[in-house]
């Protein structure tokens, strides 16, 4: 069966892309009725108008509607036309988008423009709105105080920023499509491919900072960093894009360092002083006490009152009742923020009759309030 | 390597080191600089990266080609300081310039 159509016309009036043919001199000669129902314009009411009347000249554009469709109809296929698009203005005043193509058609010696119209107004949108969200996105992954970089299944660098930069020493440009391996020790390669891997063939979506513990990683110049990294997968149309958080330890590291050197320096002075010693908490309870706080004990402390621990032996109940009471008055003055000094008598594990000059200190915060109380006791027996 | 200055309508700075040879476009698009959309990626197509550039910078820089002209046909408010920065490549000259961004590329 061959096709063909009785009325040229009626063939154009359904097509359903809305289209129109305009003259030359910018007339619009015909619409079809897709047209009318976009622009809601009836055909009378466009049929003979300046192509103006339903693509008018914007006051803030300098776009000439007229020029520009010969211009395309001229160049079917310029790149432009992916791009550009014009205002259409319907009959109740609404401002759509369009993109057209446009082909010229000559007839009787005259020239004439098929213009297709689609509208792309939500389309638009859409587009711009996700442009939107992902400039926010990106603007806020690029203040970070964390590196993020993604990685392609190949573990080729496909996303790098700003902190990236800052930690690996590499610019975006340089990181960008180069393998993951740039920026690890040569020595952790396979361990690290092992771990990607497994990951890649779990059923996790994630796996925060902390699961895994610190890595290390390689700076530009050589130099080692230690790391942690929170990493998640997305798979886009079958591609698997893994992307980390990536936090820069140093410091940290180097902090905790110092702490446990410092830590390590009051050890050694508390613990080997030749001074009993004890650090008790503002309600009097024993936080720590040294080794020679200890030789006057029989058993370790762990957690009593200071005044409830065995200092006093060989004594009868009522005398260890009334020790105990004076010790622990002394230390609620204490806690209220006074100091205690007096002499004591007590023997040491071994039965020795020991002569203590003992105090009893506050330690006050910023606030003035109580948070430690030290307890000395200095042996006087041989003075 | 020099610096541009990139004005966003609305008054807010962003100063960025760029590489000579970048496009003033790109630079904007790596470095996140609202209002620079670069939807062509280049190709002078789209009109949305449009800017004001005065006259003293804007003679440093590389004419406009009627391509660049007849798209600018797109853009909004266009006036005699326009260029689409897509167009202009970093040099030692450009050093310091300063890009004032259109009020709206769609």
């Amino acid at each position: 069966m061959t096709f063909s159509p009785d009325n040229i016309n009626d063939l154009l009036c359904s097509l359903p892309e809305p289209m129109l043919i305009m003259s030359s001199a910018g007339e619009i000669a015909f619409c079809n009725q897709a047209l009318t129902q976009l622009s809601g314009f009836s055909q009378p009411q466009l049929e003979g108008q300046p192509i103006t009347h339903l693509l008018p000249q914007s006051e803030r554009r300098r776009v000439d509607v007229v020029s520009w469709l010969s211009r395309w109809a001229d160049d079917p296929d310029p790149a432009q036309l992916r791009f550009l698009t014009l205002e259409l203005v319907t009959h109740d005043n609404e401002r759509l988008q369009v993109s057209v193509r446009v082909s010229r058609y000559e007839s009787h010696g005259a020239n004439w423009f098929l213009v297709v119209l689609r509208d792309v107004t939500s389309e638009h949108a859409t587009l711009t709105r996700l442009r939107h969200a992902q400039l926010v996105t990106n603007r806020i992954l690029a203040i970070g105080e964390d590196a993020v970089i993604s990685i392609d299944a190949n573990q080729r660098i496909s996303f790098w920023n700003r902190q990236a930069s800052s930690i690996f020493g590499y610019t975006e440009e340089e990181a960008l499509g180069h393998s993951l391996e740039m920026i690890l020790p040569t020595s952790l390669l396979a361990s690290h491919q092992r771990y990607v891997q497994d990951f890649l063939a779990g059923t996790e979506g994630h796996r925060l900072m902390g699961q895994r513990g610190e890595i290390t990683g390689r700076h530009k110049s050589g130099r080692d960093i230690p790391l942690e990294a929170s990493i998640t997968k997305t798979v886009i149309d079958g591609q698997t894009v893994l992307s980390a958080q990536v936090r820069d330890i140093s410091e940290r590291k180097a902090a905790e360092s110092m702490l446990k050197e410092s830590e390590a320096r009051f050890r050694a002075v508390f613990e080997h002083a030749l001074e009993a010693m004890a650090v008790l908490d503002d309600s009097g309870r024993v936080v720590e006490i040294n080794a020679s706080a200890r030789n006057l004990l029989e058993t370790e402390p762990s957690g009593q009152f200071f005044w409830d621990l065995n200092w006093w032996r060989e004594t009868t109940p009522e005398a260890l009742h009334e020790a105990t009471e004076r010790l622990r008055e002394m230390t609620g003055t204490v806690i209220n923020g006074a100091t205690v000094r007096t002499t004591v008598q007590l023997s040491s594990v071994t039965g020795e009759a020991k002569k203590i000059d003992f105090s009893l200190r506050p330690v006050l915060n910023s606030n003035g309030q109580v948070i430690y109380i030290i307890a000395e006791g200095r042996d006087i027996t041989a003075l | 390597m020099g610096m541009v200055r990139y004005i966003e309508s609305n008054g807010t700075v962003h100063e960025i080191d760029v590489k000579n040879g970048t496009s003033l476009m790109q630079a904007a698009v790596t470095h996140m600089v609202p209002g620079i959309e670069g939807d062509c990626g280049g190709a002078c197509a789209c009109a949305t990266c449009h800017v004001y550039i005065d006259p003293e910078w804007r003679q440093k820089c590389a004419e406009m080609d009627p391509l660049e002209l007849a798209v600018l046909d797109f853009a909004w408010d266009v006036n005699e300081d326009s260029r689409l920065c897509c167009q202009i490549t970093m040099s030692e000259e450009l050093d310091g310039i300063t890009l004032r961004i259109a009020e709206r590329q769609y």
